[in-house]
């Protein structure tokens, strides 16, 4: 009976979120009026359709069972257009699939770290006192120890997998949400508009996540674009120094790796997946800074 | 004379302190007052003399590190300091609402006035089927005079005027049908061709319902318009309480009393308004005798002393001083 009640609770929230969803248009429309996150956002599009076509599209099996010695470093030519590595592989190719893999572990992790940093935050923000001193000291105490640095130990630590990637990105990132949620919510919840709902009898949970964190979307929707990119950078570093994902599946960070002995005699080894790295990290940053633009409260009056 | 009615809030020796280190900050300093039912009852006092203190102790939301520390609060004859959270919570929208000064921050910014309105709703009266829902929805705006609430359901609050946002604050706050209403200041932040409008209204409504109402003011014409019974507050205590008319007429205690001459009248002519000379006392002092005194013309040494009890000079009409004990000496004074 409670359990229904509360779902229906939910379902009436969600269909009044129509007012959020109107928001996350809102967004969309002014967003597509700001040259960086036009260019952003098409990088990105790009790179996630690329990602997920991956496995259909018409390219060279980027792991092949066999090494080739004939097809061993060849420049860059119309059959292998990025040319191919040490052992035969074709560089276009795995540069598409590391593609798959950098986006998943980058996405995935700033999921998990925003789940935690956005609770916890929201959590110490909100209720102040005591659980704000905990939860802010433990912020703090993620915040002093520089991300990649922390990702290297973990990673070193775990083992160099997938999963364990995610895990460590997570854990280094989550302080950053989380600092950012809790400022946030202190604001917020000074805003007539709780104590209002208060005064109307809402609980602290309704009033956490139905009016404080929608109000709260904008700057983490904003750290969230920029923590991706930074998370890009770190899987790419940590599989670059052999603690990220295992040597056998194509990542950027593994090719940077893998071409630089041969970077004077076959450049491109190297250089392309360095490049593509390059330009979604920038996709990912310009889209940041572009929704940060739109998203500026100072910048609301030129709405319509 | 307004004949016996039924309370609907007996508050008695209500005391609200906030403890801080610095010391402790008597916000409400021995509260005595009854609202009854079907009536608006008008608080009046300046800044600080802990007005909507008294509303949020009622609500039990007095704001960290705010406590009620003595005291007793009845509604309908229940100990609302007795209940736990969360049935003070079933009560608070249900059966005692609240309205707040400024409309424009009342409402959430990034939700459609219809959602809001939904979410009180569903929230006390666990009505979930959407059709049914809307249809109260609509319900409310109609009885707040709101012109189209077809469109005003799906508009943002911005998109609303002042007023318009305070119809919707009225209309959330009615929506549960509440025994008492406290109206914080209302019309405070609307300007004042709309707060005469919004006035009728709450007024209209509230006698409609036959709830009560509690009004929040510093403003005399407003409580003058609105209210059957006035209570002055002064620095944490209540100094007077009567009927309007029989306040307007015969205040009694030296602050009501600077307090009216303090407000001009229409037509009359007068060169500069009278003041009340003097601050409001500290209230992280414990003073043993009138809080008024360093202000009061008539000060004796037993007003510095010895804290002045509610006197009936007349009929429902209480006044806190000195000056009345005798009965009947009321004429010593102006």
């Amino acid at each position: 009976m409670i359990l229904r009640r509360q779902l229906n609770n939910l379902m009436i929230s969600w269909k009044g979120a129509r007012g959020f969803r109107r928001t996350m248009l809102d967004i969309v429309v002014r967003g597509s009026r700001n040259p960086m996150v036009v260019i952003g956002a098409t990088i990105i599009l790009v790179m996630v359709a690329l990602a997920i076509l991956a496995p259909v599209l018409p390219i060279a099996d980027p792991t092949p069972p066999e090494v080739n010695p004939g097809e061993k470093l060849l420049p860059p030519s119309t059959r292998h257009w990025f040319g191919t590595d040490n052992i035969g592989q074709d560089v276009f190719s795995r540069v598409i699939w590391a593609t798959r893999v950098s986006l998943t572990v980058a996405s995935l992790a700033i999921c998990f770290s925003l789940m935690i940093g956005v609770i916890l935050g929201l959590t110490a923000g909100y209720f102040g006192g005591a659980v704000d001193y905990i939860i802010a000291g433990t912020i703090d105490l993620f915040w002093t120890f520089p991300a990649f640095l922390l990702a290297l130990a973990l990673a070193a630590a775990l083992g160099a997998s997938l999963t364990n990637v995610i895990i460590a990105i997570s854990i280094s990132f989550w302080a950053g949400f989380g600092r950012l949620m809790r400022g946030q919510a202190l604001t917020v919840r000074e805003r007539q508009f709780v104590e209002a709902s208060r005064a109307l009898g809402a609980k602290n949970s309704r009033i956490m996540f139905t009016h404080v964190l929608p109000n709260c979307i904008a700057p983490l929707i904003v750290w969230a674009s920029i923590g991706v990119a930074d998370a890009i950078t770190i899987e790419s570093s940590l599989s670059f120094l052999g603690a990220g994902t295992p040597a056998t599946t194509p990542s950027w960070g593994n090719m940077l790796n893998l071409g630089m002995p041969f970077i004077s005699e076959a450049w491109w080894v190297a250089t392309f997946p360095g490049v593509v790295l390059l330009i979604t990290v920038l996709g990912f940053n310009l889209l940041g800074d572009g929704l940060r633009d739109v998203l500026d409260p100072r910048m609301k009056g030129l709405r319509r | 004379m307004m004949p016996r009615r039924k309370p609907i809030i007996e508050i008695r020796g209500l005391r609200t302190q906030f403890i801080m280190r610095e010391g402790t900050v008597t916000a409400l300093d021995g509260i005595d007052l009854i609202i009854y039912e079907n009536e608006s009852l008008g608080i009046v006092g300046e800044t600080g003399c802990g007005k909507s203190m008294t509303a949020f102790s009622i609500l039990r939301l007095v704001p960290t590190p705010g406590k009620i520390t003595a005291g007793s609060i009845r509604f309908k004859g229940v100990e609302l300091r007795k209940l736990t959270e969360a049935e003070m919570r079933s009560i608070r929208g249900r059966l005692i609402s609240m309205i707040f000064q400024d409309p424009s921050t009342s409402l959430d910014p990034v939700f459609t006035i219809g959602f809001q309105l939904g979410e009180v709703i569903s929230l006390h009266q666990h009505v979930y089927d959407q059709s049914v829902l809307n249809k109260k929805i609509l319900e409310m705006l109609k009885l707040v005079r709101i012109a189209a609430p077809q469109s005003v359901v799906k508009q943002y609050p911005h998109e609303l005027s002042g007023g318009m946002k305070q119809r919707v604050m009225i209309a959330l706050a009615l929506s549960c049908n509440p025994s008492l209403l406290i109206a914080d200041e209302p019309t405070t932040a609307l300007d004042v061709t709309i707060q005469a409008q919004v006035l009728r209204l709450l007024k209209d409504l509230v006698k409609k319902s036959g709830s009560s109402m509690m009004l929040i003011t510093h403003n005399l014409g407003i409580v003058a318009e609105t209210c059957d019974r006035v209570c002055i507050m002064y620095a944490g205590r209540i100094v007077e309480i009567a009927d309007t008319h029989e306040l307007f007429e015969k205040p009694q205690h030296p602050y009501t009393k600077g307090l009216l001459t303090a407000f001009p009248k229409l037509g009359e002519q007068r060169e500069e308004l009278s003041v009340i000379k003097g601050t409001v006392p500290n209230l992280m002092k414990p003073f043993p005798g009138c809080s008024f005194v360093d202000r009061c013309d008539f000060a004796t040494d037993e007003c510095r002393r010895v804290r002045p009890s509610m006197i009936e000079v007349a009929p429902d009409h209480f006044v806190s001083c000195h000056l009345y004990r005798g009965g009947g000496e009321g004429d010593r004074v102006g």
